[in-house]
């Protein structure tokens, strides 16, 4: 795949995209919480994958870090959103109003719900926490794959991954899930499966830190 | 992994780390997912045509990137959107102190088109648009700035050159809802496109070095899915030189053509916008003492007397405030050669308890703008470098 993707075979950027386009757009929402910049960000990110090819090490394996290496970049390069949030915070502080999500379909609401309670988790970390921890925790990668994903070094993926992670420890003993809204219910979990998975994942966070 | 492991088995974890630890969570829609994989093919063929086959097909040959209309939009596109290129002080930093109960409606503005600023603005936005000549109390400042930039020199640049512009640069990397935390001073470096007609793939290149980059040292390149013309959002060298050069037509022309954010008003909106004019360009010196000059004329651009840029250099300061914005811009220039030399961005407003009034997120210093040949050479000489007071 990597010597495909160096000599800009068609097919093998087709087949990248299908493989990881999802993968990017989450990433690209979950540092950005806004739809329509995730969506310009996984398709830049795509572009610039394309543009810098021959930069791809001709060995390794998954190319998933280096997209979403890339999708950092751009999701820090693409906040336009910064000055409209600030202008509608000065008048509106607080959380935003429920009735923000009335004309929304359900689905909607539940992808912006999610959305919003996942952002807030990850905005109560400094940024370059925030950055690893979507790559380490939410997008899987390990520790090499990050570190080279964000071009640092590995003890520094570390280091951050463990100040991400004993944030969160903190805060999730300490508070209740500030997204939930007066008047709404606190947004339930998908199923119970999913709510299984999500503990193991969680766990699988906190034994990488002792074992890896 | 397994769940049983669990070391803190007296509590489960927050909804938050759930969500979060779990596999992707959000689909984009199909026609987007399929919208944007044809984005990606057609850059491909694009960019494959001369090489491989020189006989283009017609398709090929009325592709966006091709086309001699420069303001053609592209055929597949959406509704057209407001493109908006990255900057380094402002648009930078991801977080700042007022934005953690925002982020959550964005998607909602963004889905309700939402109106142009409401009754907050401050009524003023129709003197400047009409031509009147309302001055501030900075104009005199600025007529000096402008004489100063009418004075410099200016080779023109090619369709086929980049414009390089080096800056130093610290961003905001504090949480969303806690302070503002500076990152450490980094260097920024950009090559923007000089081509005229629209592209989507090359639009520039940004390569970021020192502590707290992102792809620290590589070049990462600046797209969009939608072809983006020489214009107002990408300011090439050929752009700039086609504008007025006639202050009050050239405000007139800035303030047709800037679009308003929700909350702001149009004044401060066309104040921002020459704000990235002025960034990481290169223009001949009448257009940059007309863009001076037409400052000169927005009600309540206002002068300070000791700013200072991300490289540590003391100059004057321009800003500008209004009631319907959280934020401020101030550009700086050498008290001596009038030379612009960075920006700092503000939060005015923050109406979090405890939170203060002006508070510093952004901060920038232009030390190198240069023009090359190609993306990723870096100047030789440093001409046309501002004068580092």
């Amino acid at each position: 795949m990597r010597a495909r993707i160096r000599a800009g075979d068609r097919a093998a950027f087709a087949e990248l995209y299908e493989q990881h386009a999802r993968a990017v757009y989450n990433h690209a929402l979950r540092l950005t919480g806004d739809w329509s910049e995730a969506e310009e960000a996984m398709s830049e990110t795509f572009l610039a994958a394309w543009r810098t090819r021959e930069t791809v090490e001709p060995e390794g394996g998954s190319l998933r870090p280096w997209l979403l290496g890339i999708t950092t970049h751009k999701a820090r390069n693409s906040n336009r959103g910064l000055r409209r949030r600030l202008a509608f915070l000065a008048r509106y502080p607080g959380p935003p109003p429920v009735e923000d999500f009335a004309d929304e379909t359900a689905g909607r609401i539940d992808d912006a719900r999610r959305l919003a309670v996942v952002h807030d988790a990850l905005g109560r970390l400094r940024r370059q926490d925030r950055e690893v921890l979507a790559l380490c925790v939410a997008a899987g990668l390990d520790y090499q794959q990050a570190a080279e994903a964000l071009g640092i070094p590995v003890g520094t993926v570390r280091s951050r991954l463990s100040r991400a992670r004993a944030r969160l420890a903190r805060l999730s003993s300490g508070r209740p899930a500030r997204a939930t809204r007066p008047g709404r219910e606190k947004p339930e979990p998908r199923d119970a499966r999913g709510a299984v998975e999500g503990e193991a994942a969680l766990a699988a966070m906190f034994l990488q830190e002792e074992t890896g | 992994m397994n769940a049983d492991k669990l070391p803190s088995a007296g509590r489960g974890p927050s909804e938050a780390e759930e969500l979060l630890a779990a596999p992707a969570e959000w689909d984009l829609p199909p026609s987007r997912h399929l919208h944007f994989k044809d984005v990606l093919m057609q850059q491909i063929d694009r960019d494959c045509a001369p090489a491989q086959t020189p006989a283009r097909t017609p398709a090929q040959a009325t592709s966006p990137a091709v086309s001699p209309m420069p303001s053609s939009p592209t055929l597949e596109a959406p509704a057209p959107r407001r493109v908006r290129l990255p900057r380094p002080a402002v648009w930078l930093p991801v977080a700042s102190a007022a934005l953690a109960g925002a982020l959550a409606v964005t998607y909602s503005l963004d889905g309700h088109s939402s109106a142009p600023a409401t009754g907050t603005s401050t009524g003023t936005s129709t003197g400047a648009a009409t031509g009147a000549s309302g001055v501030n109390s900075a104009s005199v400042t600025l007529g000096r700035i402008a004489a100063a930039a009418m004075a410099t020199d200016t080779k023109p640049v090619k369709d086929d050159q980049f414009v390089y512009v080096r800056s130093l640069t610290r961003m905001n990397q504090g949480t969303f809802d806690g302070p503002v935390q500076l990152g450490p001073l980094h260097t920024r470096e950009v090559w923007m496109s000089q081509v005229s007609t629209p592209v989507s793939a090359g639009i520039g290149w940004i390569r970021e070095s020192g502590k707290g980059a992102v792809m620290p040292g590589q070049e990462v390149p600046v797209d969009s899915a939608d072809a983006v013309p020489a214009g107002i959002d990408r300011p090439t060298y050929e752009w700039l030189s086609s504008l007025p050069t006639d202050p009050d037509d050239l405000l007139r022309l800035l303030y047709a053509r800037t679009t308003v954010d929700e909350g702001e008003s149009k004044d401060q909106a066309v104040y921002g916008k020459i704000g990235d004019l002025l960034r990481e360009t290169v223009m001949p010196p009448a257009n940059a003492a007309a863009l001076y000059k037409a400052v000169a004329r927005i009600p309540g651009v206002t002068e300070i007397a000791d700013a200072v840029d991300a490289a540590g250099r003391h100059g004057i300061g321009i800003t500008r405030e209004d009631a319907a914005s959280a934020t401020r811009d101030e550009w700086i220039f050498d008290r001596k050669s009038l030379a612009y030399l960075g920006s700092r961005s503000y939060i005015t407003k923050d109406k979090r308890k405890g939170a203060r009034p002006d508070t510093l997120f952004g901060i920038d210093a232009v030390m190198q703008r240069a023009v090359v040949d190609r993306h990723g050479e870096e100047p030789t000489s440093t001409r046309a470098t501002p004068s580092s007071a």
